[in-house]
């Protein structure tokens, strides 16, 4: 499996990548539906906000110290593949 | 070949008519063609999922040439012998005895629930053992060993947004404490703790959010499932899932094997996290090469068939899609279980609905739902397991019949059946 992670600053410029990227190709990564994006579920794992270890909170039961994930700002998505991709491969080089 | 020795058998009533070697003397008959001609089996394609046994264009088939499967993930199910059944990715995933398992995509909210022995796990209170002894074919026994307070525990962060139910398994087996306990906690004002015996485990502690669909389920060989849904108001920030053995005696244990909290407010198959990514992709399961069958049977002038569904929730707020047959979102005919768990036929075409029939009343039980349907312009009909059927005299033609979806709709809200079809049979109507 050939597994591409694309990082943008929202949701729908994923989807713009994702068109960008699919031209030609004979199963879309993304179809429009009245201007909304969708996502190839089958193939590609839907947006999500990228996170990073944050600030330790106190366990509220033990008042032991855990690290929460908190958002960057920034949203990821993973495109899965059987076949090599050389337009998602240098989008990410990118 | 004579035509003495082809006819000896003529008539049907099974008595030779005539001596051999000597023609009838009625041989001049022929019987018109039609009525000698076997008559044509109506059925076009037929699976069923739950037995094994296929057809296609009048002869049996292997799975591979009934389906075409999309799915860029393993896929684990669990079977009626309440063993974990596991597909590579793009295997239709068919489990003997109960049938076609059809999923959207689902994320597990935790990196590596299927190994508490893993370690972005941390303790609280408590030691492990890994026991390197995996069961149910995909999980590690780990051994919690509790450090002498009731609250010790392993945890894993995770994160919950207020308002976004959760779906959790705890699968684990009885350590020596004879007890059991899970909790979902974070920095804000809502937390869950169930605990006690173990087959057994109950809300002890609920504060703020909702728990819901509470079930308690033994597999057999001493292993327990613990599952419901959670859904946070105030989650806060740093929050985790903790499970540990119950106990303030030192030394007693629980014997975890996985835990799974995907984002969903049904029961959700457990999903794999043996790859660095822990998502199931959704199955996008069509028909193979519906658009020949359709051509060489001529299903486009109407088509009827029989689909068995494995109904085992009634409580979905969205419609579950058992089929979608057409081009794309505008034009196509697509049976569903809707809300209210009555069962709906629509045909869209150019962008608008032109027909709906609907069951007057939805499902009431959960368990196998025979629905069966015609589709043809001027004979549109709907039926149902103990549910009064529709039917429509309407002139509606059938769509285009390029694709034929299985278990989702086309377009942006797939509606996927989430569920299992244990059969399902489409004949041409003329």
């Amino acid at each position: 499996m050939h597994i591409y992670t694309l990082k943008a600053e929202s949701p729908a410029a994923l989807a713009a990548m994702l068109d960008a990227a699919q031209a030609g190709k004979p199963r879309p990564f993304v179809t429009w539906d009245g201007g909304s994006p969708v996502f190839d579920g089958a193939r590609i794992v839907y947006p999500v906000p990228e996170t990073v270890a944050g600030e330790p909170q106190p366990d509220p039961e033990t008042g032991e110290p855990v690290t929460p994930f908190e958002p960057t700002g920034l949203w990821l998505c993973e495109v899965r593949l059987r076949e090599a991709d050389a337009e998602l491969a240098a989008m990410i080089e990118a | 070949m004579s035509s003495i020795e082809r006819m000896i058998s003529f008539p049907l009533a099974g008595e030779v008519a005539w001596r051999l070697g000597a023609p009838p003397s009625w041989r001049r008959f022929k019987p018109p063609l039609s009525a000698l001609a076997i008559e044509d089996d109506p059925v076009v394609w037929s699976a069923d999922f739950s037995g094994g046994a296929y057809l296609r264009n009048g002869a049996g088939a292997a799975l591979a040439g009934m389906l075409a499967c999309v799915r860029s993930s393993e896929a684990l199910m669990q079977g009626t012998d309440a063993g974990f059944h596991s597909f590579g990715p793009d295997a239709a995933p068919v489990l003997p005895g109960i049938g076609l398992d059809v999923w959207g995509q689902f994320p597990s909210l935790l990196r590596s629930g299927n190994n508490p022995a893993a370690a972005d796990w941390s303790n609280t209170g408590l030691s492990i053992v890994d026991s390197e002894t995996t069961v149910l074919g995909i999980f590690n026994e780990t051994i919690l060993v509790s450090g002498g307070t009731l609250a010790a525990r392993r945890v894993q962060n995770l994160v919950l947004t207020s308002g976004v139910p959760v779906s959790v398994s705890f699968l684990y087996k009885a350590g020596t404490s004879g007890r059991g306990r899970i909790l979902l906690f974070g920095s804000g004002s809502d937390s869950l703790i169930l605990r006690g015996v173990a087959g057994n485990l109950l809300g002890s502690s609920v504060v703020g959010g909702t728990l819901s669909r509470l079930v308690n389920s033994d597999l057999g060989s001493g292993i327990y499932c613990c599952s419901f849904t959670w859904t946070p108001s105030n989650p806060g920030t740093g929050t985790g899932v903790g499970i540990g053995p119950d106990s303030a005696v030192a030394g007693s244990t629980l014997v975890a094997l996985g835990v799974d909290v995907v984002p969903a407010s049904i029961p959700v198959p457990w999903i794999s996290n043996a790859a660095s990514s822990v998502t199931r992709l959704a199955s996008d399961v069509a028909i193979h090469d519906f658009a020949a069958l359709s051509a060489a049977h001529g299903l486009a002038a109407g088509f009827a068939g029989r689909d068995v569904v494995d109904l085992r929730r009634l409580s979905d707020a969205v419609p579950r899609t058992v089929w979608s047959r057409g081009t794309d979102a505008d034009n196509r005919i697509a049976l569903e279980i809707g809300t209210g768990n009555k069962v709906r036929l629509t045909v869209r075409l150019g962008g608008a609905d032109v027909l709906t029939l609907e069951t007057a009343d939805g499902f009431a039980t959960t368990g196998l739902k025979t629905i069966d349907y015609v589709c043809a312009d001027g004979l549109w009909s709907l039926a149902a397991t103990g549910l009064a059927g529709a039917v429509s005299a309407a002139s509606v033609a059938v769509p285009a019949l390029g694709v034929a979806h299985i278990g989702r709709n086309f377009g942006a809200t797939p509606a996927y059946l989430n569920g299992a079809i244990a059969f399902s049979r489409i004949e041409r109507t003329v």
